[in-house]
């Protein structure tokens, strides 16, 4: 009987992809955004909304859509006049760094300074898979509730960009923008939070900014 | 339910260092786990009785170690195996 030491990151596959997209991206002179959030926190509407946004340039953004088995959101991008790509997961509850690779591959990255990639919503999966982006933004709405922070410390640990949506509906919830905001930061005091509402409009030039001058 | 695709990696690098070190029958995986691995080890457990079948780790365990100086996004390594 022998035992082996091997002390390997379990995800190292995933990992060295990941930082092989990074560094791809970064030599074109093209930041990449890694969107996350649970189901129907807004994301897609929030790129939508943000997207539209008269300070954007269409023509620099691209983006990766992410969804089990629907090209809906891709439809979407393609309706706003972005150029988009839809990977499908067949049922797996997350991107991988492969997976995005791939996307990189087949979309048409003339002119694009801005990457995103609009992931399959899930709040615990989708956090412990790098996809090589050089930024995370974790999408959640107020309808959410207040306790999502401490409940998936590792989205909001690992975000840059925390985005508050739906704020229009506020007055309707319990939710507490101040508590949720000091969360956040006791778990990372860095990450930059953003309130806004992608369906009315509210609060959207800072995220269009975002994506445009990161 | 990302447990299953862990899992598939756990597999491959253990196969891969067996290969390596000329083990043809496994009995244990130790992995270490950092305190936001978000790794469910029944979860992992019931993944790893399906894929093993057929394979040298047929009769092995996985066991989780926790490690807490383990931090940023990925947290889960495999630290040792033992076989013969």
């Amino acid at each position: 009987m022998k035992t082996i030491t091997v002390n390997k990151n379990v995800l190292s596959k995933n990992d060295e992809i990941a930082a092989r997209n990074k560094s791809s991206l970064s030599g074109r002179g093209i930041r990449m955004f890694n969107l996350l959030g649970s189901p129907g926190s807004g994301k897609t509407t929030l790129l939508e909304s943000a997207l539209a946004h008269e300070s954007v340039d269409k023509s620099k953004i691209a983006v990766i859509e992410g969804d089990l088995f629907t090209d809906f959101d891709a439809k979407r991008m393609d309706e706003i006049g972005i150029r988009t790509i839809q990977l499908n997961t067949e049922g797996a509850c997350h991107l991988e760094a492969d997976m995005v690779e791939r996307g990189i591959d087949e979309l048409d990255l003339e002119g694009i300074e801005t990457l995103i990639v609009d992931n399959i919503g899930n709040l615990v999966c989708t956090a412990s898979f790098s996809l090589g982006e050089h930024y995370r933004i974790a999408v959640t709405s107020v309808t959410e509730g207040n306790d999502k922070p401490l409940k998936y410390p590792k989205l909001f640990k690992t975000a840059d960009y925390v985005v508050i949506n739906k704020i229009d509906l506020l007055p309707f919830t319990n939710f507490d923008v101040d508590r949720f905001t000091a969360d956040v930061h006791s778990l990372n005091p860095n990450a930059k939070v953003f309130t806004c509402s992608a369906f009315k409009g509210e609060g959207m030039e800072a995220i269009a900014d975002l994506f445009m001058n990161h | 339910m990302h447990e299953g695709a862990v899992c598939r990696e756990i597999m491959d690098i253990v196969t891969d260092a067996a290969i390596e070190n000329e083990i043809q029958k496994i009995y244990e995986i130790v992995i270490s786990v950092g305190p936001y691995s978000c790794l469910h080890e029944g979860q992992l457990n019931f993944y790893f009785e399906v894929l093993r079948k057929g394979t040298c780790m047929e009769e092995a365990v996985i066991r989780l170690e926790q490690d807490d100086t383990l931090t940023g996004t990925s947290q889960m390594y495999v630290k040792t195996f033992r076989g013969e």
